[in-house]
């Protein structure tokens, strides 16, 4: 985890007052000198914090694929890196509302009463409660980000506040490809709501298709909230647990 | 039930299990549960993949190929129904001899029919049809298929015929109905012939054995200046039995009656002697069994003579002609409106106004023959009934080429010729030369001029003879102007019949008198029932011969339903069209 914001308040330098500035902020002797609203600018140093959510739908403990493992083991690499780094964390997961795991704060070993059965996607279990991430902090969502509605309502409100935010994005093999050819019976994993389909060639490209056009969104809201966005397969992340790619997106640094 | 002509094309359906299996691996759909539908929910649905499985039309699809391919299958079977039992041919005879109508109301011809009715709505379904068995055979209608139908038709069953040509019917209706044609015989006598015990014809007899006192035997005879009646009345039973016999006379003016005492199977004769001025005669028994034969009716036979003119001029050949004539006491020489001209004269020629002529040709004697024979003799002519000619010598021309049909010849040499004239008049040519003959010494001669007289008074206007029997077909000569006659029947029907030929063919099918009514003249007949046998109760006898067939050994009649079935199929597959259409054009319409 890289160094960020410190825990104490230190001048750091003046600008040029804007509105919305805070006005206890603004250099009184400087506007008397020059007759310009002149701003101090200080530097906050605060503890370096870590919020990770866990998407705590259904769909991450998808039958059948190793996203429930594999989204507990990133959690848990990325709770580890951050005690590394000398970084604090807790640890969330999303059900009807957004809230901490308990022993959250603590070693990954001992995070205990969570489970990924719920029907609420996580856009809308942060929207109903926002939660009270600590602020300046790294958020991290762990998520398979498959349900619909506008990505930066959602990045939005995980955003706010946060020093950085990190999307990662974990599916299972069977999600980046889709079934073989036939008739299919499709369940949906949160609503067991049924589709029969015939699936041939086209059918799966579009859902490629589909599929990319989805990760496009969130890619862009993800940077449009100033976060960024890291997509990974639960089967050849918990093949051999590389976390590689975490280190390339910047989210840990490996030394 | 139905049967199938070649059940082996229903191993076509072997194509059903393959068309189930076709639907079963369209229909098996692989479970996979995903994360989220939200990446299939894909609104453009082309048609190629991807499509949403109509899983609601499919089963009725597969329903509706399923139906077509089985009954595609069963039409290739060939088929047939049974036909309704309607089509089960029935042919009854009817007995319509008289003695079907002995008893009353418990004759066998009651019966028979009260039997008939209930056979009839015994069976489910018929096409009857009603054969009347009399002297001649007569089909009654069409084919009748109910109850109702039949019984108009059985009012002309009568029971007024003198005999029942039973197996005349019979044989009609086996040429008339197929193999399992039932054959129903209504009568009172047991079966005769062999073909009438053949056991597929049912033979239904109603008769009872009764004692009946008849005429049976009847005729009225002119004897110069009086008429000579004889009856005969019969006791057909074995037992003795009584009746009275009335006889009444226009002379009497009231009936005589007598009793007669009749031993078995005794006949009783009564002869009497009529006075000229007697019109009819009717006598009459009591009633017993059978009232039809205890009735008679005898006309005067007619006393009309042939009015005959000789003009001969050979003295011994006009000897000759006048003894045949006189022997015949049929003929009144006369010269006023003769009907036979008989001369000598090559030269005399016919005239038109209704004169036969008999033209005797002799020849010189250098241009004779003597003939002995043999002679050829045509039959058929009615000069030549009873004409012998054994130990003839006939002596005539040598001329080959005689003017006329031939009537008796002896070699080339025609002897007797017949032209037929105008106005049903004739000219008959005789070749004869009594010098070198014994013709007119032997019975050919005066038989040959009484089949003249007869032959021209029966060409006369009136009838030939005023009592017949029942059921004898008379000719009644008329005058040739005459188009038309009104007949008035026993029963006191009329009816009215045209003439052809100069003369009314008239069939006396009911006992009693008829009256030909004709451009203002009258003519009597009457006819009675003088048939021993037909009166003989005797042999009459009730019982059943031959059998009806089992209803399940009847033949059933199928028809073909293969047509039905591939009309059905057809239907079935242009439905699944326009269902199979409407889902494209659904799909269609959604990947628009």
């Amino acid at each position: 985890m890289a160094n960020r914001p410190g825990s104490s308040l230190e001048f750091m330098d003046h600008r040029e007052y804007q509105p919305g500035d805070d006005l206890r902020h603004i250099d009184w002797s400087a506007f008397a000198r020059t007759d310009k609203l002149t701003l101090k600018v200080f530097r906050e140093e605060v503890t370096p914090h870590a919020d990770i959510v866990l998407d705590g739908s259904r769909s991450m403990a998808l039958e059948g694929t190793a996203k429930a493992q594999a989204a507990l083991g990133l959690a848990a690499a990325v709770a580890e890196a951050a005690a590394n780094a000398n970084f604090t964390h807790a640890a969330w997961i999303t059900g009807d509302f957004c809230r901490p795991i308990h022993h959250g704060a603590d070693s990954p070993a001992t995070w205990d009463g969570f489970a990924f059965d719920s029907r609420t996607t996580p856009a809308e279990a942060v929207l109903r409660s926002p939660p009270a991430f600590r602020p300046h902090g790294v958020r991290i969502l762990i998520s398979d980000l498959l349900w619909m509605g506008e990505p930066i309502v959602a990045l939005s409100r995980l955003a706010e506040r946060a020093a950085a935010t990190f999307v990662i994005q974990l599916l299972a093999r069977d999600d980046v490809d889709p079934p073989e050819r036939g008739n299919i019976r499709l369940v949906d994993s949160e609503t067991n709501e049924i589709q029969e389909i015939f699936l041939d060639a086209s059918a799966q490209q579009r859902y490629r298709d589909n599929l990319a056009r989805h990760q496009d969104h969130w890619q862009r809201a993800a940077v449009q909230a100033g976060g960024r966005m890291l997509t990974l397969v639960a089967e050849d992340l918990v093949e051999d647990w590389d976390l590689g790619p975490l280190a390339a997106a910047q989210i840990v640094k490996v030394l | 039930m139905p049967v199938l002509t070649l059940p082996l094309a229903l191993l076509a359906l072997a194509a059903v299990p393959a068309l189930v299996a076709i639907y079963w691996l369209r229909n098996k759909f692989r479970r996979q549960t995903v994360s989220s539908l939200m990446l299939w929910l894909d609104q453009r649905r082309p048609r190629e993949g991807g499509v949403r499985v109509q899983s609601i039309q499919t089963p009725l699809l597969f329903f509706l190929e399923l139906a077509a391919l089985v009954l595609l299958a069963l039409a290739a079977a060939r088929p047939m129904l049974p036909l309704p039992d309607a089509a089960i041919p029935v042919f009854v005879v009817l007995d319509d001899s008289y003695s079907m109508g002995a008893g009353g109301d418990e004759s066998p011809r009651a019966l028979a029919e009260q039997t008939l009715r209930e056979e009839l709505r015994r069976l489910p379904g018929f096409s009857l049809r009603l054969m009347l068995a009399g002297s001649n055979v007569q089909l009654l209608g069409p084919p009748v298929r109910s109850e109702g139908d039949v019984l108009p038709l059985l009012e002309n069953w009568t029971c007024t015929a003198p005999a029942a040509r039973i197996d005349r019917a019979v044989a009609l209706a086996a040429d008339m109905g197929t193999d399992d044609a039932r054959v129903i015989v209504l009568t009172d006598r047991a079966p005769g012939s062999p073909q009438a015990k053949d056991q597929r014809i049912e033979w239904w007899a109603f008769g009872q054995r009764r004692a009946n006192v008849a005429f049976v035997n009847a005729a009225r005879t002119t004897r110069e200046e009086q008429d000579r009646c004889l009856i005969e009345i019969a006791n057909l039973s074995d037992q003795p039995q009584v009746t009275e016999f009335a006889l009444e006379t226009s002379a009497d003016g009231g009936a005589r009656v007598t009793r007669l005492d009749l031993g078995p199977r005794q006949i009783h004769r009564v002869f009497m002697t009529l006075s000229q001025n007697t019109t009819a005669l009717a006598a009459s028994l009591s009633d017993d069994a059978l009232d039809m034969d205890n009735r008679l009716l005898l006309l005067p036979p007619p006393r009309r003579m042939v009015r005959a003119r000789l003009s001969i001029n050979d003295q011994d050949l006009h000897q000759l002609v006048r003894d045949a004539l006189d022997a015949s006491g049929r003929v009144l020489i006369t010269d006023a409106r003769p009907e036979l001209l008989i001369t000598d004269s090559p030269e005399a020629a016919p005239t038109p106004d209704g004169v036969w002529m008999l033209q005797i040709l002799t020849a010189p004697a250098d241009a004779q023959a003597a003939y002995l024979g043999p002679f050829v003799v045509n039959r058929a002519h009615p000069l030549t009934e009873g004409l012998g000619l054994n130990g003839v010598v006939w002596s005539a021309d040598k001329v080959e080429d005689t003017p006329g049909a031939v009537v008796v010849t002896a070699g080339d040499v025609p002897l007797l010729t017949d032209t037929r004239l105008a106005g049903d008049n004739h000219l008959i040519r005789l070749k004869f030369n009594p010098t070198a003959s014994n013709l007119q010494n032997s019975t050919d001669w005066p038989i040959l001029f009484w089949n003249l007289l007869q032959w021209r008074s029966g060409r006369s206007p009136g009838l030939p003879q005023p009592n017949v029997r029942l059921g004898t077909e008379t000719a009644v000569r008329l005058d040739p102007i005459v188009e038309k006659v009104i007949i008035e029947r026993p029963d006191g029907n009329r009816i009215e019949l045209p003439v052809h030929d100069g003369s009314v063919s008239l069939r006396a099918d009911q006992p009693g008198l008829y009256t030909i009514t004709a451009a203002g003249a009258d003519y009597s007949l009457a006819a009675n029932v003088l048939y021993r046998d037909e009166s003989d109760l005797s042999a009459a006898i009730t019982g059943r011969w031959g059998s009806a067939p089992a209803a399940d050994q009847l033949p059933r009649h199928y028809r073909g339903a293969a047509w039905i079935l591939v009309i059905l199929a057809l239907a079935i597959l242009a439905a699944h069209q326009v269902l199979a259409g409407r889902a494209g054009g659904r799909r269609q319409d959604i990947g628009g």
